[in-house]
């Protein structure tokens, strides 16, 4: 049987935890700049 | 299911703390935000001038429902690596659906729900086929949503079934009457950021705290399967996922409410990305149930994993954690369904059906009673706690799959047939629910698209019909003077 490696699953995990903070990060920056363009509504 | 809960990872006093904060909270920032609604345009679709920001937003955060928090570890538990990659085929309903809304957006600037468009595109018999499945399939949404919230909060702080989902719902309800879409999105904003939040904060703390190589040592001596890479089930899960995505997606007003709500060139950016960020989501929730083992947790219930994990991790601090991002998840979906919900049934059944030449005014009243009503009917549903409501949401994935098709079709081929969209939906429903119950679970929304897939496009080769544009853009004025087709 094949297994997923170590590092592709530690590298799955470790994306995921990196790419969901940066979409925080993105949704305030980007909520940010609509503010100050005053483009929020 | 009433009374102190034995997975309860927080008091109910504390649980009731939170719960009251949270609650206030949104009803305060939604009648903030709905005083920006000065008529029914503002009401129903914030006055059609979201931005970048709000819209990926709320397309994120409506999508994160309690089942992607609660579900995806279970996933990943039952199904492995491969269970937290299909949970996350869900986000190509999002992705799809981005180039939709901008063709939404463009030829129906005036358009307020899914079923104005299947109405003007196709006609009345299939917009009444369409409205009894998207209602069938939201209602059955609405309530297992509210039934999901007091069961979770029964499960992570003991608090009774029926106080906490009456409090979620009524909370809910309130902000969604006093600030309509305006508060909905404004609500989704913050809630996203809290879940995004909440959910690294977590999986990041489990992941320091556990060395990884434990843990993949772990799940190799005691499940190998989870890290199986060929797992026939899984990758049957993957597709169907994928699947379901489509189906809900296209068809439920909940989605084209927001693409009718933002700003001109907005919509298909924000649906992008509003699917960019949901991505991760279930992976990074997921991770816990590869780390179970090692925490040596043990599951009254597989969807507990999560708040189990973070409690066992981060003591009472992960339990607060995880109420909040459950608390938001569950509001997120509620607010959006009983807004998208409320919406279908005061444009397409109150104004269209009932009452064309009506005032705004009128619609005002009857979308305010129709919100109350929408709210009551689903806390009686979930008082009496169907057994069989699962089943129902269940069972509508071949309605909704038979939808797939003639939506796509009918917003990208000018050459759709209306008769071919009435016989795909009917017969894609029928023989989906056939497949449903005679076959298995996993083959209904399959079958349903499949059906409606060779009807639309058959009836596009053999009988196409000619359809102007321009008629799916319904003005004010035509509406305001009762001359509706």
């Amino acid at each position: 049987m094949i297994y997923f490696p170590a590092l592709f699953v530690q590298a799955l995990i470790l994306g995921a935890l990196i790419l969901t903070g940066l979409s925080a990060i993105t949704l305030l920056v980007m909520v940010l700049i609509d503010f100050l363009r005053k483009r929020v509504w | 299911m009433n009374g102190a809960h034995e997975t309860a990872v927080l008091s109910p006093q504390i649980g009731w703390f939170l719960l009251a904060i949270l609650g206030v909270l949104w009803v305060i920032l939604g009648v903030l935000w709905g005083k920006k609604a000065k008529n029914m345009d503002g009401y129903m679709v914030a006055g059609r001038n979201v931005g970048l920001a709000l819209g990926a937003a709320t397309a994120m955060a409506t999508w994160v429902t309690s089942n992607t928090t609660m579900l995806a570890p279970q996933f990943a538990l039952e199904l492995g690596v491969w269970g937290m990659l299909a949970y996350s085929t869900a986000c190509f309903g999002l992705f799809l659906f981005a180039p939709m809304a901008r063709r939404i957006r463009r030829l129906m600037p005036n358009g307020l729900t899914s079923g104005d468009f299947i109405r003007l595109r196709y006609g009345r018999p299939t917009w009444v086929v369409f409205l009894a499945i998207s209602l069938t399939y939201s209602f059955a949404w609405l309530v297992t949503m509210a039934m999901a919230g007091g069961l979770l909060m029964n499960a992570v702080a003991g608090i009774p079934f029926a106080w906490g989902m009456t409090v979620i719902l009524l909370v809910c309800v309130l902000y969604t009457l006093f600030g309509g879409l305006y508060a909905v999105i404004g609500t989704d904003f913050v809630q996203s950021i809290i879940i995004l939040i909440g959910v690294v904060f977590v999986g990041a703390v489990i992941y320091q705290r556990i060395d990884f190589d434990v843990t993949y040592a772990t799940v190799v001596a005691e499940q190998p399967a989870m890290l199986y890479v060929l797992l026939p089930a899984a990758i049957i899960a993957f597709f169907n996922n994928m699947l379901f995505g489509f189906g809900e997606v296209f068809h439920n007003n909940v989605w084209w409410s927001r693409a009718f709500a933002m700003r001109k060139g907005v919509p298909a950016k924000a649906y992008m990305l509003g699917g960019l960020f949901w991505l991760p989501i279930p992976i990074a929730v997921g991770y816990v149930a590869l780390s179970s083992d090692v925490l040596g947790i043990n599951l009254p219930r597989p969807d507990m994993l999560g708040p189990l994990a973070a409690a066992e991790v981060l003591g009472a601090a992960g339990a607060v954690v995880i109420f909040v991002v459950l608390f938001c998840s569950l509001a997120s979906s509620i607010d959006s369904l009983l807004a998208a919900t409320s919406d279908l049934l005061t444009e397409d059944i109150y104004r269209k059906a009932i009452h064309p030449s009506a005032t705004e005014g009128n619609v005002r009243t009857a979308s305010i009673a129709i919100i109350i009503g929408l709210g009551f009917l689903t806390w009686l549903t979930c008082m009496l706690n169907p057994g069989t409501l699962a089943q129902v949401l269940f069972a509508s994935g071949p309605l909704v799959g038979s939808a797939i098709w003639p939506v796509a079709a009918g917003l990208f081929w000018r050459r759709s047939n209306p008769a071919g969209a009435f016989a795909a939906m009917v017969l894609g429903s029928a023989c989906g629910l056939y497949a449903y119950f005679t076959i298995g679970w996993y083959s209904g929304a399959l079958v349903g698209a499949a059906v409606s897939m060779v009807i639309t496009l058959g009836a596009i080769v053999l009988a196409p019909r000619d359809f102007d544009w321009k008629s799916l853009n319904e003005s004010n004025e035509e509406l305001r003077r009762g001359t509706i087709r």
